[in-house]
C-alpha cells in the first residue's frame, strides 16, 4: 500500500513518522509543497491515502486534496493541521474521501489507528474476555478514560447483544451503593464509554435512555466463540477482575 | 421583566387619576359641542389638514413595518384605527352633511364603533406585549369574541335606536380591563413615557367617545351639531404618542450600542482572561518531567495541551459551542491537570442531555475554581461533579457541583476568579442568563446554570 504525506516543514514529521510506521506494508513517500511532482506521483502510482497539511506556503491543502481525488477517486484523504479544522469546513466532495483529521501535534496512537485502518473497509474490534479484560480496534489496544466505563462495556459484551437496562447494569457494576447514588456515577461511565469509542472511530453500542445495545458487527469476542462452541473453555478465569462474572461462568 | 411577580390591581388613587383623565376628555368633549359655528368650521378644516399630515407618517410607518419591530406594528395599528374613528366619527358624518353629502349615519355609526373597539383593542395590545403581561391564549381569544360581540350588538341596536347601551357595556368593560392591565404596569414601577401616553389616549378617547355617544343619545346638551374637537385631541395625543416611540426607539437603539460595547469587550477578556502564562510555563515543564517518565505520557499530555490552548485559541474566534464540545475540552483539561501536576481528581460526568450551546470555555473555570480551592481530591470520597438535565419545562440545566471545603457565596465581593467573572459575563451578555453559584464553608459549592429553551433555539439559528 502506498501512501503520500505532504507537509512543508517536513524534518520533524519525517522523524515522527518513520518512527510510528512500521507496517512492512506500506510504502511512504513525503513530497515538501511541489503540486506538479505530488500530482505526476499520484498519476503514476496507487495511492491508498493522502496525509496532507491544510495550510502551506505554496498550495492549499483543500485544493490539492481536490485535484487527488480527480486523480484517484479511490484516495482516502487524512488532513494534517494544527487549526481547529472540521468536516463541516469542506465540501461534500472532499468531505466524503476525508478519513480523519490529524491535530497537530498528534499523538502516535491516533496515527497508527489510521493506518491500521488502512486497506480495510470497516474497522473490527477484538474482545478477550477470559483473564484480564481488553478490548482491540484494528489490533490497538482501546484506552478506557475510566475503569467502570470499562467494566461496564465489558457487561455489554456478556449481553451478547441483548438489551442492557440502566438497574441492570447498577446492581452489577455497584452492588452495594443506593440506585439514586449510583446513577451519576452510571451515566459518568455511560458517557465516558461513548466518548472512548467515538475516538475510536468505533461506535458499536446504541445509546438509549436508560439502555444500552450493543451492535455485534465487526467484533470478534472469545466469549461468544465459547458460547457458540466455536473454541473450549480457556483455563484463564472469565472477566476475573468483575465480581460480577461469576454469575456469568463460574470459576 | 418583572411585571408578573409585581403584578396585582390598581390603587385608589391611580384608579382615580383615570377616572379624571376620562372625565376631564368628557367635559371637554361636550364644551366643544356647544362651541359657535364659525369657529367651528376653523377647527375641521385644521383637522382635515393634521389627519393628512399624520396619514403621511401613517403611511411610512406601515412600510418600514415590515422590517421594523412588533411595537412599530401597534403604532401603526393605533394610528389607523384612530385615523378610522376620526373620518368615521358622528362629527365627520353632520360635517359631510353639512356640506350637502348624503351620509348614511347608521352605517357610520357601526363603522365607527367598530374602529374605536380595535382602537382600544390595540392598545391594550400594545401595553400587554410591551410589558410583557402575560395573558392566556384563552383569554385572548375571549377578548377578540366579546369584542365582536359588541360591535354585532352596537348594530344590532342600532336598528332600534338602543345603541348607546352597547356603547356604555363596552366602555364599561373596557375600564375595567385597562384598570388591571395599567395597575399592573405601574405597580412593576414602570416609568416609560410610551405607556402614559398610550395610556392617556386610551382615557381620552373613551371619554370623548362617552361625550360624542351622549350627545348622540341627547343625554347631554348639544345645541347644534357636533364638533370635531376629540378628533383634535385624539391627533394630538397620537402624535405625542409618535414622538415618545421615537424616544423609546432612541433608547433601544443606546441600548444596542451600548450592548455591542460590552460584547466586544467581553469577548477580547474572554481571550485575556482564559489562559495564564505561568499556567502554559507550568504545564511546559510539567510535561517536560513527564517525558523523562515515559515517552507516551508525554505524548500523551503535549496531545491535552494542545487541546486545551486549542480551545484557549477558539474562544477568541466563537462565541458558543455545543455543549458536547465544551464537556470534551473540560475533560482534557481534567485529564491534563491530574497527568501534569500528579493529583487524581474524581470528575462524575453526569450527562443526560447535550443538545444545546454555552459560551466556549464557559464552564472550564468552575471546574478550575473546584481543582483549585475545593480540595476534594484530600477527601476520600471528594468529587467534582458535572451535570445537565432537560426539565419538564423544556430547560436545560446545568449544574457544577463539588463536596469540598466551599467558601462564603454570601459575602461581598465573593472570592471568585477572573475566569468565573468572564464566563458569568459571557453568559449574560451572549444569552441573557446568570449562573447561580451557592456555597458555604464546609459544604461544598454547586454552580447552577438554566439555559432556557427560547435561548437554545435562537443559538441553534445563530450556528446554521
Amino acid at each position: 500500500m502506498k501512501i503520500i504525506i505532504v507537509d512543508d516543514e517536513m524534518s520533524a514529521l519525517h522523524t515522527f513518522l518513520s518512527d510510528v510506521i512500521h507496517r512492512s506494508d506500506i510504502e511512504y513517500k513525503f513530497f515538501k509543497d511541489d503540486e506538479r511532482e505530488i500530482l505526476d506521483y499520484a498519476g503514476r502510482n496507487n495511492i491508498v491515502a493522502a496525509f496532507l497539511d491544510i495550510r502551506m506556503p505554496n498550495i492549499d491543502g483543500i485544493a490539492l486534496a481536490r485535484e487527488l481525488i480527480a486523480t484517484l477517486p479511490a484516495i482516502r484523504i487524512v488532513f494534517i493541521t494544527a487549526l481547529d479544522f472540521t468536516k463541516d469546513d469542506l465540501d461534500e466532495d472532499v468531505a466524503s474521501h476525508v478519513m480523519a483529521f490529524l491535530y497537530k501535534p498528534y499523538e502516535a496512537s491516533s496515527l497508527e489507528l489510521i493506518l491500521s485502518s488502512l486497506g480495510k473497509d470497516a474497522p473490527t474490534m477484538t474482545a478477550n474476555m477470559f483473564g484480564a479484560f481488553d478490548c482491540f480496534i484494528n489490533d490497538m489496544a482501546v484506552r478506557f478514560s475510566s475503569g467502570k466505563s470499562k467494566e461496564l462495556f465489558a457487561l455489554l459484551l456478556t449481553y451478547n447483544g441483548k438489551i442492557l437496562e440502566m438497574s441492570d447494569a447498577i446492581s452489577q457494576l455497584w452492588p452495594d451503593m443506593n440506585l439514586d447514588k449510583a446513577k451519576p456515577l452510571y451515566r459518568d461511565a455511560v458517557w465516558r464509554l461513548r466518548k472512548t469509542l467515538k475516538a475510536a472511530g468505533f461506535e458499536c453500542v446504541t445509546f438509549e435512555r436508560a439502555r444500552l445495545i450493543l451492535n455485534k458487527q465487526n467484533i470478534t469476542c472469545d466469549y461468544w466463540d465459547y458460547l457458540d462452541g466455536a473454541i473450549s473453555r480457556p483455563s484463564e478465569i472469565f472477566l476475573k477482575s468483575y465480581d460480577w462474572a461469576e454469575n456469568y461462568i463460574c470459576a | 421583566m418583572d411585571i408578573k411577580r409585581k403584578a396585582a390591581f390598581l390603587t385608589t388613587s391611580e384608579l382615580f387619576l383615570m377616572v379624571v383623565a376620562s372625565v376631564i376628555a368628557a367635559i371637554l368633549g361636550a364644551l366643544g359641542h356647544s362651541a359657535s359655528r364659525s369657529y367651528l368650521y376653523a377647527v375641521k378644516v385644521l383637522a382635515i389638514f393634521v389627519m393628512c399630515f399624520f396619514s403621511l407618517i401613517f403611511t411610512v410607518e406601515l412600510i418600514s413595518m415590515f422590517k421594523i419591530s412588533d411595537s412599530t406594528l401597534h403604532t401603526v395599528l393605533i394610528a389607523a384605527c384612530l385615523i378610522g374613528a376620526t373620518v368615521f366619527s358622528p362629527d365627520f358624518a353632520l360635517f359631510l352633511k353639512d356640506k350637502g353629502a348624503v351620509v348614511d349615519e347608521r352605517a357610520f355609526g357601526i363603522v365607527y364603533f367598530m374602529f374605536f373597539v380595535l382602537l382600544t383593542l390595540s392598545v391594550l395590545s400594545f401595553q400587554r406585549y410591551t410589558y410583557s403581561i402575560r395573558t392566556p391564549r384563552a383569554v385572548r381569544a375571549l377578548t377578540v369574541a366579546a369584542a365582536a360581540l359588541c360591535i354585532g350588538a352596537y348594530a344590532g341596536l342600532s336598528f332600534v335606536g338602543l345603541e348607546p347601551i352597547a356603547y356604555f357595556v363596552y366602555v364599561t368593560a373596557l375600564l375595567v380591563v385597562m384598570s388591571i392591565i395599567m395597575g399592573k404596569v405601574l405597580k412593576s414601577g414602570i416609568d416609560d413615557p410610551p405607556f402614559y401616553t398610550t395610556s392617556l389616549l386610551l382615557a381620552t378617547a373613551i371619554g370623548s367617545s362617552l361625550s360624542n355617544i351622549m350627545c348622540g343619545g341627547w343625554i347631554t346638551f348639544a345645541p347644534y351639531g357636533f364638533t370635531s374637537f376629540y378628533a383634535i385631541c385624539q391627533i394630538a395625543l397620537f402624535a405625542l404618542t409618535y414622538i415618545a416611540f421615537a424616544v423609546r426607539g432612541d433608547r433601544a437603539a443606546l441600548k444596542v450600542s451600548e450592548y455591542k460595547l460590552k460584547y466586544e469587550r467581553v469577548r477580547t477578556e474572554a481571550l485575556r482572561a482564559q489562559i495564564k502564562p505561568h499556567y502554559i510555563f507550568n504545564s511546559l515543564a510539567a510535561i517536560q518531567g513527564l517525558y523523562r517518565r515515559s515517552f507516551e505520557l508525554g505524548d500523551r499530555a503535549i496531545t491535552l495541551f494542545s487541546k486545551h490552548m486549542r480551545a484557549n485559541v477558539e474562544a477568541g474566534n466563537v462565541d458558543l459551542i455545543p455543549f458536547e464540545k465544551e464537556l470534551d475540552n473540560i475533560q482534557a483539561y481534567i485529564e491534563l491537570e491530574n497527568l501534569c501536576f500528579d493529583r487524581e481528581f474524581n470528575v462524575i460526568f453526569d450527562i443526560e442531555y447535550t443538545d444545546f450551546y454555552v459560551p466556549v470555555l464557559s464552564l472550564q473555570p468552575y471546574i478550575e475554581n473546584s481543582i483549585r480551592h475545593s480540595k476534594v481530591n484530600e477527601k476520600p470520597d471528594g468529587y467534582i461533579k458535572i451535570s445537565s438535565r432537560l426539565t419538564k419545562d423544556g430547560n436545560a440545566v446545568v449544574r457544577i457541583v463539588d463536596n469540598g471545603v466551599g467558601f462564603d457565596s454570601k459575602s461581598t465581593p465573593p472570592p471568585l476568579s477572573c475566569g468565573i467573572k468572564n464566563s458569568t459575563e459571557r453568559f449574560e451578555v451572549l444569552m441573557g442568563i446568570t449562573p447561580v453559584i451557592n456555597s458555604a464553608p464546609g459544604e461544598g459549592t454547586c454552580v447552577s446554570i438554566v439555559i432556557t429553551s427560547k435561548e437554545f433555539e435562537k443559538n441553534e439559528n445563530n450556528h446554521r
